[in-house]
């Protein structure tokens, strides 16, 4: 579940960093907040009989201890196990005789359990959601087994060239910060964790204004709003624990992490410290800036270091904005023998870009390919509802509205300001996963 | 609790409903494109599917990567355009473009908001009917491209899947990699990309599906029009013709330095035009689709062998196969092919109760629909069913024949097929 938490994220990454530009797509959501503070947000989406549903937890690994990494992610796992009156395998059992799919995924700030079935099923649908969120049932045999999985699932990631290289990029970007933890956690903390642990953080964290129940598609919003309210509004209030969030130091010179594996490319991320998502307008300017060096085949990078000198087969960059940081990166696959030449040429880009700034043709360019980035990604259910409970979760859903007319708004100075303040040719991180010795 | 779960079973199997827009229509052009359209006004998004008929099934092992090095190539200049051009082009159009290659067509993707998707449509156009394959790009490409199949075996599961298939298949092209041969690709020239393009991308061997916010009657006009000068030219064989099962039992074990042992267990499986397709689709989603698979709960549940235990099922042109897949602890692999042996062969032993048909059933309806969300999910959808020459129309109609689907007919599949397992292991010492 682990896979698709981060594929999700990635996705909802690249929709939203990519998106932008006014009148193209139209939120048309409603949103009601119990009076236990939990938020509901239904949207009527015609189509093709779908409907699409989710409740996002505004906790992750970012809320978590050192000591018990990886304990937002188990939980996921084992919500999805059982309730009280769903014994394990009902769950999935059910959704899949609805014709639905569901899965569970977690990130830094938030955990969010999802499903996507045929329109009409959308009360039973919602009825297995609630259940999953209110009744866990952390049966013990279910959860020694399933920690089993968490630990295999950790060695299958860092079987993965693309998922190991970015666990190297987000634990050296930040040092103190716990988004330098892995999400997923450490192989030696999981071990230990206790089920009575996961039943604490639960208690802890998933109190009703600490979620949000997103259900879009072809649905009646009043008789949908009705029926949550049914299941959530009786749910007692809670006071979720503060967690110590230190600050990040700024990179100076290159930071260098690098690790070897039985592959044939060298796999680099090249990182900087970015705007947080409460920085709203450093951020749009950003958005435009990694979209002009990298966010498409038209992009300087893509332009340059691939097609031009054919030093790269996949190059690209984007930016994470997150509640207390963002990151900004340049991906790149390069062979062994082309990876230096490829960093100088990264590097001579980027320079280049800081020091003439974009030009109105580009930022006319991004902001078209930001617009329908955002209509192609909002064009059904399951896009709008993940759109909405990235941003919503963290109650920054006026971001992704005031995202359109932003990114429209931002200026070449302030793509420039803001580009300058936070990419570098001296200092960056560049975390590398490079083929073992003798495969070099 | 179950007794009510049965009855929203078979209801659910009655009443969803698989796409609720306007019909597809569809025309053979004269120079021999099928062409497939179907109005979508809720959204202002227009998707276009473009499927090449016959892709690695005209490769053969000396040019294995040709389909693939073309379709990078493409885009790579028009008589009017060079790659820059058209790559900023589609991009101030706000316009996606992609390529895709499957073992039995090569595929091209354009979506763009209705209002600049013509503008798009005509740079399609000049791609697919005035290439000229610079050699300076095609050169890079190849260079590119041979990175790329030395980086493709870095995932465990594609070199675990490129070893499943040579052992499977002896002579077929579906046994070449997907990725493409490092020394074949090697050795193609631009004089044979351009001689392969030309003999291969023909009207006939063309299949269009547009979906969106347009009108049936002005789109038709536009593409007959935009595409008119694709050639009108007979349609080459393949080089592969359908290959009969392996008739041995066979394991192959490989040597990584990876954390997990990854296998496979497969069998043979009906192409896509056979009868029995719609009655494997239904035993692969019952055997390896989700958490209450029978593969999952044996494999990763009762045993808690590995995290992932699946199945999949390739739809294929010709002759297929039926994979069940795991993630092992190293050390455990043996007691996991012996499982997933013994669940995927019971199926000829045993009559499947119809609850679990029932959720199988709805999992490939539910699935089939749920792919058709986006106006590119329908459009691919019904330009790959033609393609793979199920007719367009068997996108609306498979629901019916998976409904059809009993527990006499999954019996009947698996005595069938399931008699010969091909396993292959990947792992740290092999596995």
């Amino acid at each position: 579940m682990m896979r698709m938490g981060i594929a999700f994220m990635i996705i909802i990454f690249f929709a939203v960093m990519l998106l932008a530009e006014a009148g193209a797509v139209e939120f048309e959501y409603r949103e009601e907040v119990l009076d236990n503070g939990f938020r509901i947000l239904v949207e009527e989406v015609p189509g093709p009989g779908i409907v699409s549903m989710g409740v996002w937890v505004a906790v992750g690994s970012a809320h978590e201890e050192e000591e018990e990494a990886g304990i937002a992610h188990f939980l996921e796992h084992m919500l999805l196990k059982g309730t009280e009156t769903r014994p394990p395998g009902r769950i999935q059992e059910e959704i899949a005789s609805l014709g639905g799919r569901m899965n569970g995924a977690t990130s830094f700030e938030y955990t969010y359990y999802f499903l996507t079935l045929p329109g009409h099923f959308w009360k039973e649908g919602l009825d297995v959601l609630a259940d999953i969120m209110l009744n866990p049932s952390f049966d013990p045999q279910e959860f020694t087994r399933e920690r089993e999985v968490v630990l295999r699932e950790i060695d299958e990631r860092e079987d993965s060239p693309g998922s190991r290289v970015a666990r190297l990029f987000y634990e050296s970007l930040f040092d103190h910060h716990p988004y330098g933890r892995p999400i997923i956690g450490y192989r030696e903390v999981v071990k230990e964790l206790g089920r009575e642990d996961l039943i604490r953080f639960y208690e802890e964290h998933y109190h009703p204004e600490n979620m949000l129940l997103i259900i879009t598609g072809d649905i009646d919003a009043e008789s949908v709003i009705a029926q949550a309210k049914k299941w959530f509004e009786n749910v007692p209030v809670g006071q979720p624990p503060r967690v110590y969030r230190p600050s990040e130091p700024p990179l100076k010179g290159v930071r260098l992490a690098e690790e070897e594996a039985d592959i044939r490319s060298v796999y680099w991320m090249m990182g900087f410290h970015a705007p947080s998502q409460e920085e709203t307008q450093e951020a749009y300017a950003l958005s435009m800036a990694v979209s002009i060096l990298g966010g498409g085949r038209s992009s300087r990078l893509y332009r340059s270091v691939r097609e031009e000198q054919g030093l790269v087969s996949s190059i690209s960059s984007s930016y994470l904005p997150l509640p207390d940081a963002g990151a900004a990166m340049v991906r790149v696959i390069v062979s062994p023998e082309n990876q230096e030449m490829a960093k100088s040429a990264v590097r001579e880009e980027i320079g280049r870009f800081l020091e003439e700034g974009p030009t109105e043709e580009e930022m006319e360019r991004a902001r078209t390919m930001i617009a329908s980035s955002l209509l192609f990604s909002m064009e059904g259910a399951s896009g709008r509802r993940n759109q909405y409970g990235y941003f919503g979760v963290s109650n920054n859903l006026q971001y992704l509205r005031g995202y359109l007319e932003g990114v429209h708004r931002v200026t070449v100075c302030e793509v420039l300001e803001v580009s300058r303040k936070y990419l570098s040719t001296d200092d960056y991180l560049l975390a590398v996963l490079r083929p073992l010795k003798e495969v070099e | 609790m179950r007794v009510f779960l049965v009855v929203i079973v078979l209801c659910a199997a009655l009443v969803i409903p698989v796409h609720t827009a306007a019909k597809p229509a569809a025309w053979v052009m004269d120079n021999g494109i099928t062409l497939i359209l179907e109005e979508n006004h809720l959204v202002d998004i227009i998707a276009l599917e473009l499927f090449q008929r016959g892709g690695m099934l005209y490769e053969e092992e000396e040019n294995a990567g040709i389909s693939r090095l073309l379709a990078r190539s493409l885009d790579k200049g028009t008589m009017k355009r060079d790659a820059a051009e058209i790559a900023v082009a589609f991009d101030d159009l706000g316009a996606a473009f992609g390529v895709q290659i499957l073992p039995d067509f090569t595929g091209l993707s354009l979506r763009a908001p209705g209002e600049t998707f013509l503008s798009a449509l005509e740079i399609l156009s000049e791609i697919l009917t005035e290439p000229v394959f610079p050699a300076d790009e095609v050169k890079r490409e190849q260079v590119l491209f041979i990175e790329d199949i030395r980086r493709s075996r870095d995932e465990p599961f594609v070199a675990l899947y490129d070893t499943f298939r040579e052992v499977f298949y002896r002579d077929h092209s579906y046994r070449l990699a997907e990725s493409g041969r490092e020394e074949a690709v090697s050795s193609i020239t631009r004089e044979k990309l351009v001689e392969f393009f030309h003999r291969h991308w023909v009207g006939e061997n063309i299949v269009v599906s547009l979906v969106g916010n347009f009108e049936i009657e002005s789109m038709r006009g536009k593409i007959e029009q935009l595409f008119a000068g694709i050639r009108d030219a007979p349609v080459p064989d393949y080089h592969s013709l359908p290959e009969k099962a392996p008739d041995e039992p066979e394991q192959v074990s490989e040597e990584a330095a990876i954390y997990s042992t990854w296998l496979m267990v497969g069998y043979p499986a009906p192409p896509a035009a056979h009868p029995d397709y719609a009655a494997m689709r239904v035993i692969n989603a019952l055997l390896g689709h989700g958490g209450s698979s029978r593969l999952f709960l044996e494999v990763r549940g009762r045993r808690g062998l590995a995290y992932s235990a699946f199945s999949f099922y390739p739809t294929r042109m010709h002759p297929s196969h039926l994979v069940g897949y795991a993630i092992v602890d190293p050390g455990n692999e043996e007691e996991a092919i012996e499982a997933m042996q013994e669940v995927i062969e019971a199926l000829k032993q045993e009559v499947v109760g119809e609850e679990e048909i029932a959720r199988a059933r709805n999992i490939v309806i539910g699935e089939h629909l749920l792919a058709q969300e986006t106006r590119s999910g329908r459009a691919w959808r019904l330009g790959w069913m033609e393609t793979m020459r199920r007719g367009f129309d068997y996108v609306d109609t498979l629901v019916n024949e998976v409904e059809d689907v009993d527990a006499g007919d999954i019996q009947r599949v698996a005595r069938e097929y399931f008699n010969v397992p091909t396993v292959v292991v990947r792992g740290p010492g092999g596995g």
